[in-house]
């Protein structure tokens, strides 16, 4: 891959005895799409403001480029930050807002003006540079708040939780929009979000965080189709998860039938998590299904329906383009390669 | 709306009447119609002198009082929440009481026979500031009153700010001292304007402290208004009054420019 650009090392945050970060380890490399994934509360906000400097880690270091930067204040790191409410400068319209850095590294005048219109045509506002940043709309402030961060060519730009204020429609737009501009740009971008299909849309690499602690770093298709634990399996898309023995090589155990997997890294008899996507059950008739139950509820997403089916007492969740009507008797069948099997964590249970 | 008319409007009619004419004291037998007083307000020297005072002292105590108050309310804006209110209590409490009382003692602190002094001689030591009856007096009476007024402005401004943007400032490369120029200063300055307004009116139209303070050595406007109202020219007194009036008028419907919501007012 890259060469490392920001190393966490040992890094751990405490708030009222309470480690919000917890003992993290964490390599980010150049020119690379890294969100931090994880409901409220689990750190990832905290771990971004450590790397920017606005919160100072209890121990452990921030290294960037291969200088310690753990003591640095915000103003002497090569970071930019986009924050989530924007906080654009009420006194100063677009054109000076964006300029601010700029003047702060004592930019020549010319040069400020090509490289702040350079930057507002990149988030598409062009010629906006007199407005008032009152009389924008969320949207385009947040726009101005990319742009102010940009033309200060950062080598590491962090977002937190930029888009969370946005309409639907608006975000995935501008999902994309970062998306293009990491690409062209080619520097670093560290994304903060709760939110996991953004995370899934944008991102090179994802880190999964909960309770200060990294669950698991991977490409948004691994970490989707190989969830390391029930957390992650959980979080990211839908799942159905099972209490499974794993037999032997290729054969796992669950809802007392056996069934043919892929997966090998277990021990015979070993207890395992069995996860299975929801779109991944193949509907068929009852009788030449291992797995058979009645449809206990059926509701319309917007792209497929989503059914409830009781097996043995069980929910499973079934996404389907053909309806079923509820009280229906169904049979499910799943690939072997769609059956993902994962270490059973005790603490989980 | 009738005692909109009673308690205001009628009064200011009286006292636009009265500039006009000349009568005994309120009474309107042999009175008659006069510029006299408009006269007198135009010619008279002492016009000028009182407003030349109440200028400069004015001027003066709001200017060391921002310099004192603008400090005072930045770091109350950032002390832990526990000190704060304390803090803005010890603040306000003074206002409570009583004003001619108030500056009658700080009147006595800064004589001959303070009572200060009298203490402090119990145990051997000494310390007398005696000023009364000079403008500095009347300085440091004017300052101490209305000082609360300038911090209280400014720190509910700065209280207000989004912290934020003093992080944004610092992501952008901009250092403390800079963020404070360029960020925190400006964005204060509506809470700089209200103090200022809330500390130069009353200094410039009141006449108690540079009395008390003064000896009523120097002359302020307020003097004049009092003394007329005191040798019953109620004419010259109304016409006055009505001039102070429309300096304050002014001054209020510039506030208004300044901070129509009235963020700073608390």
């Amino acid at each position: 891959m890259g060469k490392k650009l920001i190393e966490l090392k040992n890094v751990t945050k405490i708030y009222d005895d309470v480690p919000v970060v917890n003992n993290l380890n964490l390599y980010i490399n150049e020119n690379e799409f890294i969100t931090l994934l994880g409901p409220s509360g689990c750190g990832k906000t905290t771990t971004l403001r450590m790397i920017g400097g606005f919160e100072k880690p209890d121990s452990g270091d921030i290294i960037l480029n291969g200088v310690v930067v753990t003591e640095l204040p915000p103003y002497e790191r090569p970071i930019n930050t986009v924050f989530q409410r924007y906080a654009l400068f009420p006194h100063l319209n677009v054109f000076d807002n964006i300029a601010f850095g700029l003047r702060s590294q004592k930019v020549k005048k010319e040069e400020i003006t090509v490289r702040v219109e350079q930057a507002l045509k990149m988030v598409s506002l062009p010629g906006f540079g007199m407005r008032k940043v009152q009389n924008l709309s969320g949207g385009q402030q947040q726009r101005v708040a990319i742009a102010r961060a940009i033309v200060n060519q950062p080598k590491i730009l962090l977002l937190d939780e930029p888009l969370a204020a946005l309409d639907l429609k608006l975000r995935q737009n501008m999902q994309y929009e970062l998306k293009e501009m990491q690409r062209k740009l080619g520097i670093t971008f560290i994304y903060v979000t709760h939110d996991q299909e953004e995370a899934l849309t944008m991102s090179d690499t994802i880190v999964v965080m909960k309770d200060g602690l990294v669950q698991q770093i991977g490409t948004p298709f691994g970490i989707y189709n190989e969830p390391k634990n029930r957390f992650v399996a959980n979080f990211i898309g839908e799942s159905n998860i099972f209490e499974g023995v794993y037999l032997k090589q290729n054969l796992v155990q669950f809802m007392d039938f056996e069934f043919a997997c892929v997966d090998t890294l277990f021990a015979d008899g070993e207890k395992v998590d069995v996860v299975i996507r929801p779109e991944d059950f193949d509907i068929i008739s009852p009788e030449e299904a291992l797995l058979k139950g009645k449809v206990t509820s059926s509701v319309f997403k917007g792209v497929h329906f989503e059914l409830c089916i009781m097996i043995q007492g069980k929910e499973f969740v079934v996404h389907t383009y053909e309806n079923r009507k509820v009280d229906e008797l169904i049979g499910l069948k799943v690939d072997p390669y769609e059956i993902h099997l994962m270490k059973v964590v005790p603490s989980e249970h | 709306m009738v005692w909109l008319i009673i308690l205001v409007v009628f009064p200011l009619l009286m006292m636009i009447l009265l500039s006009f004419m000349k009568t005994t004291a309120m009474s309107f037998t042999n009175a008659t119609f006069s510029f006299e007083s408009w006269n007198k307000l135009f010619t008279d020297s002492a016009i000028r002198t009182a407003l030349a005072n109440s200028f400069r002292y004015a001027f003066l105590a709001t200017v060391i009082a921002f310099f004192l108050g603008y400090p005072m309310a930045y770091i109350l804006a950032k002390s832990p929440f526990s000190n704060k209110l304390v803090i803005l209590v010890l603040t306000i409490i003074p206002m409570w009481s009583n004003s001619l009382l108030r500056t009658s003692a700080l009147a006595n602190l800064l004589s001959a026979d303070s009572i200060v002094n009298d203490l402090l001689n119990l145990i051997g030591l000494s310390f007398v500031w005696n000023i009364r009856g000079t403008g500095l007096a009347i300085v440091v009476g004017l300052v101490i009153t209305y000082l609360p007024f300038m911090i209280l402005p400014i720190y509910t401004v700065l209280e207000k700010m989004d912290p934020l943007l003093h992080e944004a400032s610092m992501d952008l490369g901009s250092n403390k001292a800079k963020t404070f120029l360029k960020v925190t200063f400006p964005l204060s300055l509506k809470g700089v304007a209200t103090g200022i307004i809330l500390v130069f009116l009353p200094s410039f139209s009141g006449f108690a402290i540079p009395e008390i303070l003064g000896n009523s050595r120097i002359i302020f406007i307020g003097t004049l208004v009092d003394s007329s109202f005191l040798f019953s020219n109620y004419n010259y007194g109304s016409l006055l009054s009505l001039v102070i009036i429309i300096l304050i008028l002014g001054s209020m419907f510039l506030f208004n420019k300044v901070d129509k919501e009235g963020e700073t007012l608390l």
